[in-house]
């Protein structure tokens, strides 16, 4: 079964005459493990379909499912619970808690859940990511590539069926942004992570495994951009 | 338990803790009544309320400190079990155990079932390195006959068995080089080699590749400049780095056109440490970008050139197992650069 | 340079800002109504109770004019009035006084007045008008009830009227008519007044000279000439400027309610009004501060915007500051209406708790009290504003963009040791403790606040009716003299408070004991030891007007009380300056206690110490000084009344009883069975009723007119704590909604990673109660501490309050800010989860 399936997924804002049609008939679906990026230029609906992804937001119509989960079927709360045990967040301005420090910022979600941490595969994950001097750091005392590598790890740390990246690297210099994407395509291998994520950039879509193109809120094409 | 769980456990609370206040009033009262106001009963019973409830209090919550403890032994048990440890609970009279037992049970089965599938696999590879392994000596002879032919031949045969006799031997090295990555390849995949990636300058490996290459590079008169700071360093195995690239370098050098260039720059980044391997190759197509590191794949470009289509496949074998990376980027009829990422912890 | 035209364009910007934010500017202008309201009232308090003190002194002084010149004729009076520095000034002819019959003890004068004298006198005619006939006069309430006529126009009354004083005989008998009467105060002005027309001066003493007149002590036919200047500074100065121009020897007047009484005068008196203002612009500077700083936060984007399209930093700030001053111009007015309309409310409450006496409040209308409200309030109101438009200009266009709110501002931990801080407890603490000055301001605020209220609190619940009722009364029923229940003169030529009324009273049923305070007026003549002290006096800048008087006559003058046993044991220890009091030695006979004299106000010196003799002429006997006792020991058996630099002698009854046979009765306090009070209370009034001149109070009755003193009291002293509370309450309330507003994008990732609402509650309560709980602690342990030891010394120096230390207020107010810091948090979240999750976090890219 694919861990995600959106079908004729459409949002409208306005009425009438004023209609803005955000996103108009999506249809896709992602296999586990795989690196999906959905390439297109502001405004052509990649954040808000991000958006619908981890819902955070609602459709006017169409269906979500993530891990056969209908999205539109919960409610606010459960909505949120979803997000914190089945979805990874990487926004583009690292949106760290600046009073916690590294560790507690990565393993935020799993105590929100009242769970325990599984140790090992978070420090497993931190070693990867080359985080293991900074833990104690607090967030304003890392580089931008640092605290983006945070927030990759937080994404991680549930084990999450999805990871939704909104312009991972959009604040980052070229050479941390090349960096930051192999983590994750090594993330993704390694952990056999889903990782869907939006971007403007070509380069940067060129580096996963499948690109899919949006152009007001259509999928323009899709390309296999080849196997790992 | 109903779907409120917990809205169910507070709703009990609340329902007792009401009772018991009107319970006490009531009962205070009563004796009030009969007996006539006194503070100090009022005192008293109030005092007796407070007592009351903090008991209780301290009672419920000591309980869900239970629960939550057996919940969370639960929890341990699933982690040991998963992670294959001993067991937790090892073998006491409790549901816990018994709960234990059989989850460890399930996960035996299940983990027996993979450990097949995995010794087929094995065994399937094992095969194939039997395989080139048997073949390298009948090959090494054909070679060596071909050789030999070859070299008769110049006195006494005709153009065409002269064009046959040639055939055969390009047709053999071809055969050879074949197997040979195969033997390397299947001997990575098995793990009877194994890649040990320790902290080195990259320099060294640059250069060993670098030497391998330079004379096919010479012969077509290809610049080779190197572009590498000695501090440079990155956790790589050198030996099996130099091979991976070798294999990138000589496909720069191989689809370049006499009197091109190749470039090679290192950079340290903070985690990884990136050698650009640069040509002015004929490029490759972007839609082919990806693919070109896949087993045995030609470019439909490559056509008129020699070679099998396994040397990239192999480098990206060697670079990932070290916990690097190899990317491509090009430009049709201008040239290509490849890039090696490689952990520098 | 030639300036660019781009003033328009910002009070442009400053005016759209201000309408977009109604919200926000109905709160600012309350706050500063607030402010200048409170403002306007301790000024208006201050300067009218100001005003009232001198009025009362004037009234005693009989007019407010400045200055007067006395016993002139009319070629003198002719001179005088052409001096230019006198403004305004008025007639008065002394035509003689009646001292006989029904106003033997009550002298009254009998003038001829011009109109303007009625303008600066404090005379108001009930019915009628000054006399114009002949035979007209004018009297006062008081003394037409003397004479027993009726208040009425045409009343006819018989009076003798004495014109040539003391010395001389010549009386004018005659029968007069009266054309107007007036209320006026019996004592306070020193004889009562009478006013005849000009006609009755042709007819009766127009020709006498004032020579004679004057040699003889009776003034007869002499004009006071009553002047009013410029201004009351240096009154004596001018009149005296006026005397040697116009060449002209006469004695002066000068009206020394302006010189001597203001509350000004005393430095320590102005402290309370000081610290008060001083409260209320802090209170006021945080509240508005507070209000401007969130809405900077919460349009921090658009103030970045305007930076980046070229809005200088200067520029930004005038938005703000323009913004400020406008809404001040809004709300001055209203404050400065309310707050005046407060300060009149509540100046009789105070000019009524000010003094024993009665004292009239009069409003002052002076600007000042407008100017200096309308300063401070504008000052307070500037410096508010300045921070957060440093803050809005200071802003660099790219972070307001994505403004995160407040920065972990400063802090230069690196790391942090913790592995288990995602704990929402935690995680509430770290919040709290995210901006440690802020957290400080306002747990300073707070516990301020409620530091403050505890005392007052405690010190107005230590108000013990008892303690204050004894410093009147000491047992249950008290008889004393009419003629000393007010009025000055102290000779008499009958005392109706006698030996037998006493005994009649000890024996009525009920009565368990009685006390008698036996009373001798005497003048001690002024020895070195007196004149040490005294001379010091005369000597500094503004000396009392009547200490020279004092020193010239020789004498000073002593009120001596022969107090019976019961009275032994109300004194109280604290009232013992020096000495101590030995009951066994005092009984012998030997011993007296004195008190200190009053030299000037609120200081006071004893001229003996213990030790010294004291020789009094009445008695005939010396007696060596066991004590001396402060000025109001005893007050309860005094005489309640003081005579300048003199001092009150306590001795034994039986000492004075020994000396003088007929020994004067002061008062006889009679002790009680509770039981039978409502029956021995009826018939010593029917006692009381029967003789003439004897005058009864009850407890009950003091307790009823102190009624009204302790609900001022009350009244201020809560609304005073309230209000202060209240403040520290809505500074905490606008830091908890500053602090949950500009951490919107926060709470909006974190919802985003799966923290439900339910937990961001959770968080955000943990965070109040967090902050409660730090201020539960400084009050509990600091706050008690300050309450026990101010409190206790206020309540021990009040002469109304016994300390009761009161740990309720504290404890209510925690229980109620608990309340109040759960029901903020709550109403916050749901200002910030009104917005989706997407807008918010959309702010945040």
């Amino acid at each position: 079964m694919s861990i995600l399936q959106i079908q004729d997924l459409k949002k409208y804002y306005g009425q009438g005459d004023h209609v803005v049609k955000a996103l108009d008939g999506i249809s896709l679906t992602v296999e586990k493990g795989e690196f999906v990026a959905i390439v297109g230029t502001s405004g052509s609906g990649k954040s808000t379909l991000l958006h619908m992804l981890g819902g955070l937001d609602r459709a006017t119509e169409g269906k979500v499912y993530v891990d056969g989960n209908d999205l539109f079927d919960m409610n606010d709360d459960k909505l949120t619970i979803f997000r914190r045990r089945s979805v990874g967040f990487i926004f583009q301005s690292y949106n760290l808690i600046p009073i916690l420090n590294v560790y507690e910022n990565i393993v935020l979600p799993i105590e929100l859940d009242g769970a325990r941490v599984d140790k090992g595969y978070v420090n497993q994950v931190i070693e990867t990511l080359g985080l293991k001097e900074k833990v104690n750091n607090l967030p304003a005392n890392l580089s931008g590539g640092q605290q983006q590598r945070v927030a990759i790890a937080r994404a991680l740390a549930t084990k999450p069926s999805i990871v939704l990246a909104d312009e991972p690297t959009g604040n980052l210099d070229s050479k941390t942004s090349q960096e930051v994407l192999i983590l994750m395509k090594q993330m993704s291998q390694k952990f056999n992570q889903t990782i869907v994520m939006i971007t403007h950039n070509e380069g940067i879509a060129q580096t996963a495994d499948r690109v899919i193109r949006i152009e007001d809120g259509q999928i323009a094409s899709r390309s296999e951009a080849g196997r790992r | 338990m109903n779907k409120n769980g917990e809205y169910y456990f507070n709703r009990v609370y609340l329902v007792f803790s009401i009772l018991l206040t009107v319970l006490v009033i009531g009962y205070t009262g009563a004796i009030l009544y009969t007996v006539g106001f006194n503070s100090r009963i009022v005192w008293m019973s109030v005092l007796f309320l407070v007592i009351v409830f903090v008991v209780g209090g301290a009672s419920v919550w000591s309980l869900k400190c239970r629960i939550a403890g057996v919940v969370n032994n639960l929890d341990d048990v699933i982690d040991g079990a998963i992670n294959g440890q001993d067991r937790v609970t090892g073998y006491m009279e409790t549901n816990i155990s018994s709960l234990e037992n059989k989850l460890i049970r399930y996960i035996d089965l299940s983990t027996t079932h993979d450990k097949k599938v995995e010794a087929e696999k094995n065994k399937i590879k094992e095969l194939i390195s039997d395989i080139s392994h048997q073949t390298k000596t009948p090959l090494a002879n054909i070679v060596l006959y071909s050789q030999l032919l070859d070299e008769h031949s110049h006195s006494g045969l005709d153009e065409d068995t002269q064009g046959f006799v040639t055939q055969i031997k390009s047709q053999a090295d071809k055969l050879d080089w074949l197997i040979q990555s195969l033997i390397k390849l299947s001997r990575l995949e098995t793990g009877i080699i194994s890649i040990h990636a320790t902290i080195n300058p990259i320099i060294e490996s640059i250069s060993k590749a670098v030497s391998q290459v330079y004379t096919h590079a010479e012969h077509k008169n290809i610049e080779i400049a190197i572009d590498c700071d000695q501090a440079i360093t990155a956790r790589h195995d050198m030996k099996w780095t130099s091979e991976a690239l070798f294999n990138i370098m000589d496909n720069a050098v191989k689809y370049s056109d006499t009197t091109g260039k190749i470039h090679i720059a290192a950079q340290a980044n903070e985690m990884f440490t990136r050698i650009d391997i640069s040509d002015t190759g004929i490029g490759i197509d972007n839609s082919e970008l990806n693919d070109i590191f896949k087993r045995f794949y030609r470019c439909k470009a490559t056509s008129k050139y020699e070679g099998v289509g396994i040397g990239l496949f192999l480098a990206r074998e060697i670079i990932n197992s070290q916990g690097g990376y190899i990317m491509a980027s090009s430009t049709v009829g201008q040239g290509s650069t490849f890039s090696v990422y490689l952990l520098r912890m | 340079m030639i300036s660019t035209g781009n003033g328009k364009s910002v009070s442009n910007i400053a005016r759209k800002s201000l309408k977009a934010n109604r919200m926000r500017n109905l709160m600012i202008v309350c706050a500063i109504v607030l402010t200048t309201l409170l403002l306007t009232s301790v000024f208006t308090m201050a300067l009218s109770v100001n005003k009232s003190m001198e009025l009362a002194s004037m009234k005693t002084v009989g007019s407010d004019f400045h200055g007067g010149f006395k016993y002139l004729n009319q070629d003198e009076v002719a001179k005088l009035i052409q001096h230019p520095s006198i403004k305004e000034y008025s007639r008065a002819t002394v035509v003689g006084d009646i001292n006989s019959g029904v106003f033997k003890n009550n002298r009254v004068e009998i003038n001829f007045v011009d109109e303007n004298h009625f303008k600066h006198s404090f005379i108001h005619f009930i019915e009628g008008g000054l006399p114009s006939e002949e035979n007209e006069i004018a009297m006062n309430t008081w003394e037409l009830d003397l004479l027993g006529a009726p208040h009425e126009i045409g009343t006819k009354v018989n009076l003798d009227i004495d014109i040539d004083g003391t010395m001389g005989d010549k009386v004018i008998s005659q029968d007069f008519v009266v054309s107007g009467y007036f209320e006026a105060d019996q004592y306070v002005a020193m004889s009562g007044l009478a006013y005849v027309s000009e006609a009755f001066v042709q007819k009766n003493i127009a020709d006498i000279d004032t020579e004679i007149s004057k040699a003889d002590g009776s003034y007869t036919n002499t004009i006071r000439l009553d002047v009013m200047f410029n201004n009351s500074l240096d009154i004596e100065g001018k009149v005296k400027k006026v005397l040697s121009d116009t060449g002209i020897d006469a004695p002066y007047g000068v009206n020394w309610a302006y010189a001597s009484v203001s509350i000004f005068e005393d430095w320590t008196n102005i402290i309370p009004y000081v610290v008060l203002i001083f409260i209320i612009m802090l209170s006021g500077y945080l509240l508005i501060y507070n209000i401007f700083h969130i809405s900077v936060v919460r349009d921090i984007k658009f103030y970045g915007l305007l930076k980046t399209i070229g809005t200088t930093p200067k520029q930004l700030r005038k938005v703000i500051s323009i913004q400020a001053n406008r809404l001040y111009l809004i709300a001055l007015p209203i404050g400065l209406a309310a707050g005046y309309g407060v300060g009149c409310w509540i100046t009789p409450m105070m000019t009524s708790s000010f003094s024993m006496t009665e004292m009239e409040a009069s409003y002052s209308v002076n600007p000042l009290i407008f100017i200096g409200a309308a300063l401070f309030s504008y000052m307070t109101v500037r410096i508010a504003a300045s921070k957060p438009g440093r803050t809005a200009s200071k802003i660099s266009p790219v972070e307001a963009v994505r403004y995160a709110g407040i920065s972990s501002g400063g802090s230069r931990k690196k790391t942090k040791r913790s592995v288990n801080g995602a704990k929402l407890s935690r995680m509430s603490l770290g919040n709290i403790l995210r901006n440690k000055k802020k957290l400080f301001l306002m747990l300073a605020s707070l516990s301020l606040s409620i530091i403050l209220f505890s005392i007052i609190f405690t010190v107005i619940s230590s108000f013990d009716v008892n303690k204050y009722l004894n410093t009147f009364i000491s047992g249950d029923l008290v008889m004393k003299e009419e003629s000393f229940a007010g009025s000055r003169n102290s000779e008499v030529d009958q005392y109706m408070l006698t030996e037998e009324v006493t005994d009649v009273l000890g024996k009525i049923d009920g009565v368990e004991s009685l006390d008698k305070v036996y009373y001798q007026w005497d003048g001690l003549p002024i020895d070195d030891t007196i004149r040490s002290v005294l001379e010091p006096l005369i000597v500094v800048a503004e000396p009392h007007p009547a200490i020279a008087e004092t020193l010239e006559s020789g004498v000073i003058r002593l009120q001596l009380h022969g107090i019976e046993g019961g009275w032994y044991d109300v004194l109280k220890q604290k009232e013992i300056m020096e000495g101590t009091f030995d009951r066994a030695k005092f009984d012998s006979g030997d011993y007296v206690m004195i008190t200190e004299a009053i030299l000037d106000e609120d200081v006071n010196a004893s001229y003996y110490h213990p030790g010294d003799k004291i020789k009094l002429g009445s008695m005939g006997k010396s007696y060596e000084v066991m004590a001396v006792l402060k000025q109001e020991a005893f007050y309860a058996a005094g005489a309640q009344r003081y005579s300048p630099f003199g001092f009150n002698v306590y001795l034994p009854a039986n000492e004075m009883k020994a000396t003088f046979a007929d020994a004067q009765i002061l008062s006889v306090t009679l002790h009680v069975n509770p039981a039978k009070l409502d029956e021995v209370d009826r018939t010593v009034r029917a006692v009381a009723e029967a003789t003439k001149g004897l005058n009864v109070r009850s407890r009950e009755d003091y307790r009823q007119e102190m009624a009204g003193f302790m609900t001022v009291f009350k009244t201020v002293g809560y609304s005073l704590s309230f209000i202060i509370g209240l403040i520290g309450v809505l500074n905490y309330i606008n830091t908890v909604i500053t602090g949950v507003v500009s951490r919107r994008n926060e709470f909006a990732t974190l919802e985003s990673i799966g923290m439900t609402k339910k937990q961001m509650k959770r968080m955000l309560v943990y965070e109040g109660f967090y902050s409660i709980l730090l201020t539960a602690l400084i009050v509990g342990t600091l706050g008690m501490f300050l309450t026990y030891q101010i409190a206790k010394t206020l309540a021990d120096n009040l002469a109304w309050t016994v300390f009761r230390m009161n740990a309720w207020p504290i404890v209510a107010v925690i229980l109620i800010l608990m309340v109040i810091a759960y029901i903020v948090t709550i109403t916050a979240y749901r200002m910030l989860s009104k917005s989706t999750i997407v807008e918010r976090l959309r702010v945040a890219e």
